[in-house]
């Protein structure tokens, strides 16, 4: 039986989340009735920025557990040109030739703009080494990060020098990825300028945080005494309990995009925790988890997605 | 909305029809593209058409080169007149539609669908004898038979060409047709249809006349290509080669683009323009011609939309005026 | 359980001798409205009378009508008992069944109206007072109020343009302005958008989980793999698509309107805009959102106000009690708002909304707005040639160095002036980079300024100008056609020179650079005598010039130009010209002129032509 999919005419990160997860939920439970998954993106104008490391991860799940690859259908039309310009611009469509098929040809018929060759996409496989990542974020994100993440630049104490926290945190979550998730990622960044935001995001299908903290941070939980159970309180504890560490700069990262008027969201597994400007004071004091109204908007507990993905947009 | 009606039926070609509904007013760059999408707009435009449409006649859509998106077709369950599908070449647009009309009832080779009325001789007839190119054709026959002015006949004044000095009984007034926006649209994305079918590989658009250029233009915007207008050819003019050399590039293919070619004399001075430049012309596209078996270097990749003579339009050139008032009156 | 809210309202307070009965009625055919539908153990209320025909009251009692004229000497008593009626009872087909379709829900109620009446012992019957006019003008509104779709009514006779729905239907004492009150209803009905409908949140969750089942069942349906309840099934898709509409509630808390202008405004639920943004979604999303209903609102506003108030013999009674003037949207959210600016800006579509500089930076449409955009033209007129935008110039400045297309040299320029230096317009027109921003810019130039219900026809001069004009002409879907300069006459033929203007409203006329204007006027006049048209209808129906050089020079005055100064428009001027009086030439030679682009001796140039 074949499924269809059908992609709003703009493909955001929360509709990633609410509409397409629980279709792919439906066909996973009938994956036996299913032998063919089509994403249908004829009525799609914009994809943004932030779902395409999640779609790619998405493709590469569906491969596994299915045993088929997704295909993906963006018709000749001038709409579709401009959508597969954007794709092929952000190095989309190499990297999903892996885990999906293409119904037309996806690299005939571009129209519209261009945007700056410094936005993209990469991919780390599982067996990438941290040298290697480090690698990758210098010669492809570290241009990117001058011209337009100054305002995550901080000056080291520890050895003096001026680094960039996101390019930091990518590169710790990529490295996490591979040594605790045993997984692959993705990670895209792009400066849209209709929009004035930047959108960073990074996805792998790991562990999660929950398991991944447990097993780097065992000794210290036990002897905080803190009670970690469910995703959104590793995450939480992550953020927090690394504030003043050298590595993980989660808490500045969040820190500096909600100062700017931006959002970052965590998705862990199958917990979800956006931080949003609203947020600024709480989150400094770190009184968020007795704030209600953070409990009930900012925290969502039933979307099933597994893996980490992290996702920043900040206005520049 | 162009349509091509006749007694029975009324054919619309939707994906001529959808290019220009498509695009909103005040777009300042329009593209081609292969497929073109129907969207809700459009199919709000062409329901309401339906309704100004004799009930007696059969609705025919031609869905050659379309998409959709969504269950946009489902609108259509309110129709309770007979429609035909003519063309549905693509498997996804098959599918599409199956699911979104379930009472509709497909043909054997799944090309042509029906609804609201079952498929008999008449009907199978009319699949067979409309391919999508017949349809357009006809509307663009439509266009140019518009356009075709006949001399005046107190006193007789036959039309004199000045491209070749030669006399006609009638004239091809192109510039009529650019006062009608659905028109020169049809015409603008035949023409378009036409070169990216045939793949010839080209460069850019060269144009020789004024009604030439402008059709140049319109294209070069559609297909994205370099246009370069070379005016004041002909027996009038000389040409200032100062500043061809600089826009004719050596080596490049050019297609040409004319609005109405007559005898060709203007084809062959251009012909020969860009050849003693080292660039090659590899093809020629135009509105309309009379007679295409003629002989041109351009041979095989001539491509128009109407000729005169195959549509019987009675088109006659002589040498002398006095030849053209004797061919007409042997004609009545 | 019918919520006695409803009473407060002045257009039921003002019922005078039919309130009782009125009260009778609503708490007979309100229950039924009332009835509630269950899934799975949820409550599902859409089309009920404590929230929809309550807040209809309301809408119309505190926003579209005038609460001091309306009652007094606006509507008869009759005609406010016809709509109030009309309130109760135009979704009563819906009400009780989810499964009705809404392509002629208006049909089906209409009919449930006749047959209740039909009914000897119904109480609308026996006690309503009215008779088979009466219940035949209720229908008439009823039927009106919303489209009917299924096919079975053509277009031209739905809604409003219903033939049997008349603004003088007879009852027992004077006539109903049917139409109007239909009207009025359409509009309360469409504005009924706030989450005030929604009532209980609960049944929003409720329809998110009946979402995942539907989705489960749909699968079942097609793997077959099941037999699923067929009607279970239809019923849960219908709830499906309901919930889409049921996000859009949420986000407007009220409509009100403003005294002192009578502005309609849809208020945004900012604390819940704020919600959803710290829940994830963007600003863009909901923007969209926004405006997607704020568009179906104004196109039924503009409808209703064209079919009922402009069109009535009685327009200013009609507008002295039903004043509203224009809807527009107020958001206090400040990222929503710079987004919804901003979308409406992208909207290429003219004929819908458009921008409007206010300080509360909410936006408009109708007719005020295009005032505005003549007002400022209007102010304008008293300027000169003016330049379009400083962005195109400084690209054309920047092109034209880079490119040197400036030629220098003695060039003629036309019988009386010769010139030492001139623009290759021609590769300027032929350069995509360039054409492409000169031609985006001037057809914003023409959205922001012309009137587009006229029929206007861009024409072009000359070669450069008739590519320009094509490219502007197809972008606007106008007509367009082109001149040939008098110059070139005697090498062109006859039929290509005719140029036939008298059925447009307005000439746009393009062209590629302009020194004296004289040029311009030859073909001008040309045109005048070819059509038979005077002066003054001429600079009538020339509405704007665009050029894409203005060449300031040392010798032509421009006060002598007609007024067609006033009208022009272009993109750059840094290339001011040096002329000379063709008498006063050092550049003739034994008679002869020296000139570069005089290229047969002794007749008219033109093929390197100068600028005009």
């Amino acid at each position: 039986m074949k499924k269809i999919i059908y992609i709003n005419d703009y493909l955001s990160s929360s509709e990633f989340y609410g509409s397409i997860l629980p279709e792919i939920q439906i066909v996973l439970k009938y994956y036996d009735k299913v032998d063919e998954l089509i994403f249908d993106f004829s009525g799609t104008n914009k994809v943004e920025p932030n779902v395409i490391p999640n779609f790619l991860c998405l493709g590469k799940v569906i491969k596994s557990l299915l045993g088929y690859k997704a295909i993906i259908r963006i018709p000749d039309t001038y709409e579709g040109g401009k959508l597969k310009n954007y794709l092929y611009q952000m190095k989309f469509l190499g990297l999903a030739k892996e885990s999906f098929d293409f119904e037309s040809d996806p690299y005939t018929g571009f129209e519209g703009k261009a945007i700056d060759p410094l936005c993209g996409t990469v991919y780390f496989e599982q067996a990438i080494t941290d040298d290697e990542i480090g690698f990758v974020f210098d010669n492809m994100v570290a241009p990117f990060a001058d011209k337009y993440l100054k305002k995550y630049n901080e000056l080291k104490l520890d050895n003096g020098q001026i680094e960039n926290n996101v390019i930091n945190l990518l590169k710790e979550l990529a490295a996490n990825a591979k040594d605790h998730g045993k997984s692959y990622s993705y990670a895209s960044i792009h400066a849209k300028y209709s929009l004035h935001t930047i959108f960073i995001a990074i996805s792998d299908s790991g562990v999660g945080f929950l398991k991944s903290c447990i097993e780097e941070h065992l000794e210290e939980i036990k002897q905080s005494g803190l009670d970690i159970r469910n995703e959104a309180a590793a995450i939480m504890y992550c953020i927090y309990i690394r504030k003043t560490s050298k590595k993980f700069g989660l808490y500045a990262v969040i820190k500096d995009t909600i100062n700017s008027g931006g959002t970052v969201r965590i998705h862990s597994n199958n917990s979800q925790l956006i931080f949003t400007p609203r947020i600024i004071k709480n989150f400094e004091n770190g009184t968020l988890l007795e704030d209600s109204s953070f409990k009930k908007y900012n925290i969502k507990n039933d979307l099933k997605f597994s893996g980490t993905h992290i996702e920043i947009e900040v206005p520049f | 909305m162009q349509v091509y009606e006749e007694q029975d039926f009324v054919m619309i070609p939707l994906a001529m029809n959808a290019f220009f509904y498509n695009i909103p007013v005040g777009t300042d760059k329009i593209r081609y593209s292969n497929s073109v999408s129907i969207g809700e707009k459009f199919l709000a435009i062409l329901v309401q058409y339906f309704d100004k449409v004799d009930e007696g006649k059969y609705i025919i859509l031609d869905l050659q080169d379309t998409d959709y998106a969504f269950h946009l077709f489902q609108k259509l369950k309110t129709i309770t007149r007979p429609i035909l599908f003519l063309n549905i070449i693509s498997e996804t647009l098959h599918d599409k539609i199956k699911e979104d009309l379930p009472t509709i009832q497909f043909s054997a080779e799944q090309r042509y669908a029906v609804l609201n009325i079952s498929f008999d001789d008449t009907i199978k007839e009319i699949c067979e004898k409309y391919s999508s190119s017949v349809i357009s054709h006809n509307i663009y026959v439509k266009i140019v038979r518009n356009l075709i002015d006949d001399i005046p006949q107190n006193p007789v004044e036959p039309q004199k060409l000045d491209s070749s000095g030669l006399y006609s009984n009638m004239y091809v007034n192109v510039k009529r047709l650019f006062k009608y926006p659905e028109n020169y649209y049809s015409i603008a994305f035949g023409l378009a249809k036409k070169i990216v079918d045939s793949k010839i590989e080209y460069d850019g658009l060269i144009s020789s006349s004024k009604n030439g250029a402008i059709l140049a233009n319109l294209l070069g915007m559609l297909l994205n290509k370099k246009v370069i207008h070379i005016i004041g050819l002909g027996p009038k003019y000389s040409m200032n080669t100062g500043n061809l050399q600089k826009e004719i590039k050596k080596r490049k293919n050019y297609i040409y683009v004319f609005d109405f070619r007559c005898t060709g004399t203007e084809m062959k001075a251009l012909l020969a323009l860009i050849s003693a430049n080292e660039a090659y012309v590899t093809g020629a596209t135009g509105i309309a011609v009379y007679k295409s078996d003629q002989i041109d270097i351009v041979n095989n990749n001539l491509m128009y939309l109407v000729d005169l003579k195959t549509e019987n339009i009675p088109y006659k050139i002589a040498g002398e005026k006095e030849d053209i008032i004797t061919l007409m009156s042997k004609q009545q | 359980m019918i919520n006695q809210d409803y009473q407060k309202f002045s257009c039921i307070k003002n019922l005078v001798e039919y309130k009782d009965i009125f009260h009778e009625l609503v708490n007979f055919y309100g229950e039924d409205l009332n009835d509630k539908i269950v899934i799975d153990g949820s409550v599902y209320t859409l089309h009920d009378f404590n929230n929809h025909c309550t807040d209809i009251y309301k809408i119309i009692s505190e926003v579209l009508l005038d609460s001091k004229r309306a009652y007094s000497d606006g509507l008869s008593s009759k005609e406010l008992y016809l709509l109030d009626l009309a309130v109760l009872f135009h979704d009563i087909s819906m009400s009780c069944d989810i499964m009705v379709e809404r392509t002629n829900h208006s049909q089906k109620s209409a009919q449930k109206v006749q047959d209740i009446y039909d009914d000897t012992e119904s109480p609308l019957y026996k006690k309503a007072q009215l008779n088979q006019n009466d219940i035949k003008i209720l229908k008439a509104i009823i039927l009106a109020h919303s489209d009917v779709k299924d096919g079975s009514v053509p277009v031209e006779k739905r809604g409003l343009n219903d033939p049997t729905l008349r603004d003088d239907m007879p009852t027992r004492i004077g006539s109903v302005r049917a139409k109007l009150l239909a009207g009025i209803l359409r509009l309360a009905d469409e504005l009924d958008i706030t989450s005030d409908r929604l009532g209980n949140t609960n049944i929003e969750k409720n329809l998110k989980s009946v979402r995942e089942k539907f989705l489960d069942m749909d699968m079942q349906v097609r793997s077959k793999e099941q037999e699923v309840n067929q009607d279970k099934y239809e019923k849960y898709k219908k709830y499906v698509e309901s919930l889409s509409h049921w996000e859009f509630l949420h986000l407007f808390s009220q409509v009100t309107r403003e005294s002192q202008d009578d502005i309609v405004y849809l208020v945004t639920d900012d604390q819940h805009i704020q919600n959803l943004l710290d829940s994830g979604s963007t600003s863009a999303e909901l923007a969209r959102k926004i405006l997607k209903v704020y568009d179906k609102v104004i196109k039924e506003w503009r409808e209703i106000k064209h079919k009922t108030i402009d069109d009535s013999h009685q327009k200013l009674d009609v507008k002295s009690f039903f004043p509203v003037t224009d809807i527009r949207v107020k958001c206090s959210v400040d990222s929503v708002r710079k987004e919804l600016d901003r979308q409406m800006d992208n909207i290429k579509n003219v004929k819908e909304v458009s921008m409007n500089q206010n300080t509360e930076k909410d936006f408009s449409d109708n007719g005020n707005a295009t005032e505005n955009k003549f007002s400022n033209s209007g102010n304008q007129s008293e300027q000169c040639v003016q330049l379009i935008s400083d962005k195109l110039s400084n690209m054309l400045k920047r092109e034209i160095k880079r490119r040197h297309l400036l030629r220098v040299g003695h060039f003629l320029l036309d019988d009386n002036f010769c010139a030492r230096d001139w623009i290759d317009t021609k590769e300027v027109v032929e350069t995509k980079v360039i054409v492409d921003d000169i031609v985006e810019c001037f057809i914003k130039h023409i959205k922001d300024t012309c009137d587009l219900q006229k029929k206007y026809l861009v024409v072009g001069l000359d070669l450069e100008g008739a590519l320009l004009a094509s490219r502007v002409a197809m972008g606007m879907k106008m007509p367009f056609s082109y001149i040939i300069p008098v110059r070139d006459r005697l090498n062109s033929s006859p039929k290509e020179t005719e140029l036939s203007v008298v059925e447009y409203d307005g000439i746009i006329l393009i062209v590629d650079a302009i020194v004296t204007f004289d040029t311009i006027k030859k073909a001008l006049n040309d045109i005048m005598k070819s059509n038979q048209l005077g002066m003054e209808q001429m600079q009538e129906k020339i509405t704007h010039i665009y050029s894409i050089f203005y060449r300031k020079n040392n010798l032509v005055n421009l006060e002598e130009m007609e007024g067609l100064h006033r009208k022009t428009f272009y993109g750059n001027d840094d290339f001011p010209i040096e002329l000379f009086k063709k008498e006063e030439c050092r550049y003739i030679k034994e008679g002869q002129c020296l000139a570069l682009n005089s290229r047969l001796r002794g007749n008219n140039s033109n093929e390197m032509h100068s600028n005009i």
